[in-house]
């Protein structure tokens, strides 16, 4: 009995051997494999990504005129940067974008989504109208929105002013409005593409569990509550991250909406970094600046991941 | 291992042929200079050729150029038109990193961005290869290329900020007089009197003055009203800002924005209001001209800048043709002729609105016979460049917007200009 379990656990043990060497090998192989699949990728990754962002972090030690000369200055772009009222002003500014923008953003994508997902009448007609502005270029949306919403000669001005109301709204005339018109364009923008992965999330929900809530009677606005929320939570997670991260890059909308005007009150932290790199020919100083932010999205991005993940 | 090698020779190959691109197209562009430098004889020249005229002007330059490639045989140029707004981001970076094109337009007031660089060839012994006449312009506008005695571009036309008037509206208001000009006291009350028989004799949808009051066109009549009083916001490398004049300035506007003489809040729209009637006067650059021209309806007159204090000033710039430096002499000698040849045929860049930089095209008949153009060359006189500095984009940036923040009323006419000064102290200093 015992020399026969013996000589079964040394079988064993073999054949495990065996299989362990076997899949050893066979991932090794599946390593390399990958290796050459992914090279051509890897490659143009780490050259056209890696390595300017590693290139960036380099020049942001450096002071000097693009194109001249630079200079080592350790951390003299940072040192600045702290005293820089500018820096705080669009630090300030592109916080207050993304504090506005990313619930709103979120909100209306799942008002949307809930909509179209009810099944009326032409809602895959409207599916796609809400979709639609997101197909569209950064440049032909920012000219769509100056256009509308610009004063005396905007086309909202103008229909106003047929129906005789001529009191004049300036849309880009102040910090308040700026910021609204600015929020107004990326809502129409970008709220689509939210609902796309809002109604994702909603078909994926299991029709039984509606069912189970129909059978016990429950009420549409309960239904919402405990089975479509909860159920939501990833997706959700996911969209409000995105959404963020789309926020602190916010660039193309001041740059051709608002012109960071008037005067610095629309100039988010990207534009800024736009102004040192390509007006003042600062790229040192412009590449301290983009670390910075670089950072701030990153612990953002990390205290978002692990509060949504303590919660799951 | 086997299979490995295989595949790590693979891996390897693959690393070469990426390495390989990436030299390949160093070598080419410099082999092909090198290539054309030696076997001249009855090779074609081509010549790349960057613009930033995204305007109404652009296609204007498209036919110039392509009439130049139909007039001669040996040079062939290449056309590219660039957006204006990044267009030296674009340049810049080509230069720096020597992609640049054989020849380019620059104002002269990014000049000073573009020279330090040392990428742009001095032009004075191409010149005289390429039969080039110095003498050909106005002396305001060499003067305006020069750096450290050598020639660094050539000129191709001013523009500036003039003003366009409605003549039907100033008519209706008796503030013509016979000869279509306007009937005004000098100065600068004279002038706002004018709109103030405006804003009392026109229907009250149409704004005696428009200009862009949240865009560049506030810096550029800021500059030309400080230069009217003899100042300008850099002078001997100090910041000269925080002034009186400059104060005046800014007073002036605030008066016709709270007289409601001009609108608020107004942007690149400055133009739609004037071309559709919304407005009775406006200050704007003269490449407005040809597209206001398109409006058949709107009656319109285009005079210079008009002079409200001691002196005539008006802020301009001045377009010109660079060439950057590479080791093909011939390709840049090509170059050189064919900036000649875009300043002779000046007549034809005029059409866009441009005030040619050659005195004797000005003076050609051809010109002189056109629309507009020849009651507002004068304006070249009085043009006062920016002033010369490596952050000049900045600087003016900088100021604009505490302009518009004067404008806006978001800060006080006094503390604007203060915070200006500093800004641009802090600037330079840097």
């Amino acid at each position: 009995m015992q020399s026969d379990t013996v000589v079964k656990k040394d079988l064993n043990k073999d054949i495990k051997k065996n299989i362990n060497l076997a899949s050893k090998r066979e991932r090794m192989k599946n390593y390399v494999y990958a290796l050459v699949f992914l090279a051509p990728f890897m490659v143009l990754y780490l050259w056209f990504w890696v390595y300017p962002i590693v290139q960036g972090f380099i020049s942001s030690f450096y002071t000097g005129s693009y194109g001249v000369e630079q200079t080592f200055a350790g951390f003299e772009n940072y040192i600045y940067m702290a005293q820089d009222s500018k820096f705080w002003v669009s630090f300030g500014n592109t916080l207050y974008f993304v504090l506005i923008s990313t619930p709103t953003i979120v909100v209306l994508g799942l008002l949307m989504a809930l909509f179209v997902n009810m099944k009326l009448k032409g809602t895959t007609i409207l599916r796609s109208i809400y979709f639609m502005p997101y197909m569209l270029s950064i440049s032909v949306m920012g000219s769509i929105w100056v256009f509308i919403l610009q004063s005396r000669t905007g086309l909202l001005s103008e229909t106003l002013k047929m129906v005789g109301i001529t009191t004049e709204i300036q849309w880009f005339g102040s910090w308040e409005m700026g910021w609204l018109s600015i929020l107004i364009a990326t809502l129409w923008w970008t709220a689509g593409f939210n609902m796309i992965l809002f109604l994702a999330g909603l078909q994926e929900i299991p029709d039984d569990l509606y069912e189970a809530a129909d059978i016990d009677g429950a009420s549409s606005w309960k239904k919402f509550w405990y089975i479509t929320l909860p159920s939501l939570k990833g997706v959700t997670a996911m969209v409000i991250l995105l959404q963020t991260i789309a926020s602190f890059k916010l660039f193309g909308q001041t740059f051709l909406i608002t012109n960071g005007g008037p005067g610095i009150s629309t100039t988010p932290l990207v534009h800024y970094v736009y102004q040192i790199a390509f007006r003042q020919w600062e790229m040192g100083y412009a590449s301290a600046v983009s670390f910075v932010l670089f950072i701030a999205v990153l612990l953002i991005s990390l205290i978002q991941y692990k509060v949504t993940k303590t919660k799951k | 291992m086997f299979k490995m090698k295989r595949v790590s020779i693979v891996f390897f190959v693959l690393v070469l042929f990426m390495v390989g691109c990436s030299s390949g197209e160093g070598n080419n562009t410099s082999s092909d200079g090198g290539g054309e430098a030696e076997g001249n004889g009855n090779d074609v020249i081509e010549l790349s050729y960057w613009v930033p005229f995204s305007g109404s002007d652009g296609e204007f330059m498209e036919d110039m150029v392509s009439e130049f490639n139909k007039s001669q045989s040996d040079i062939k140029v290449e056309f590219m038109n660039n957006n204006w707004d990044d267009y030296y981001t674009k340049f810049k970076t080509a230069l720096v990193s020597n992609t640049a094109p054989d020849v380019a337009v620059s104002h002269v007031s990014h000049l000073g961005e573009l020279l330090p660089t040392d990428k742009l060839a001095p032009l004075d012994e191409l010149a005289s290869e390429a039969g080039l006449d110095w003498s050909d312009f106005s002396e305001n506008q060499v003067n305006a290329i020069m750096k450290d005695g050598n020639h660094y571009a050539v000129p191709l036309d001013t523009h500036a900020v003039i003003m366009f008037y409605n003549k039907k509206y100033l008519g209706d208001a008796g503030l013509l007089n016979e000869d279509g000009s306007i009937k005004m006291e000098q100065g600068v009350e004279g002038f706002t009197e004018v709109l103030r028989t405006l804003k009392q004799e026109l229907p009250s949808d149409v704004s005696p003055l428009v200009i862009g009051s949240n865009n560049v066109f506030t810096f550029w009549i800021w500059d030309a009203l400080i230069n009217q009083q003899g100042t300008n916001y850099i002078e001997d490398g100090q910041v000269n800002i925080d002034t009186p004049e400059s104060k005046e300035a800014m007073n002036l506007m605030k008066t016709w924005l709270e007289e409601d003489l001009m609108p608020e809040d107004i942007g690149d729209n400055s133009y739609d209001i004037f071309k559709t009637q919304d407005a009775a006067i406006t200050f704007s650059g003269v490449w407005a001209t040809g597209n206001f021209e398109t409006e058949e309806s709107l009656d319109f007159a285009a005079v210079p800048f008009p002079q409200l204090y001691d002196q005539p000033a008006a802020w301009g710039d001045s377009h010109t043709l660079v060439v950057p430096n590479q080791d093909d002499k011939e390709k840049q000698i090509a170059a050189v002729k064919f900036a000649d040849w875009l300043t002779e045929n000046g007549h034809m860049w005029a059409e866009a609105g441009h005030v040619p930089a050659k005195t004797s095209v000005i003076e050609s008949d051809v010109y002189q016979s056109m629309p507009y153009r020849s009651e507002y060359a004068a304006v070249m006189e009085d043009v006062k460049y920016m002033p010369q500095s490596d952050k000049l984009g900045a600087i003016n940036d900088a100021i604009l917007e505490s302009l518009v923040k004067i404008n806006y009323g978001q800060i006080s006419v006094e503390d604007g200009i203060k915070e200006a000064q500093g800004k641009v102290e802090e600037l330079l200093n840097k």
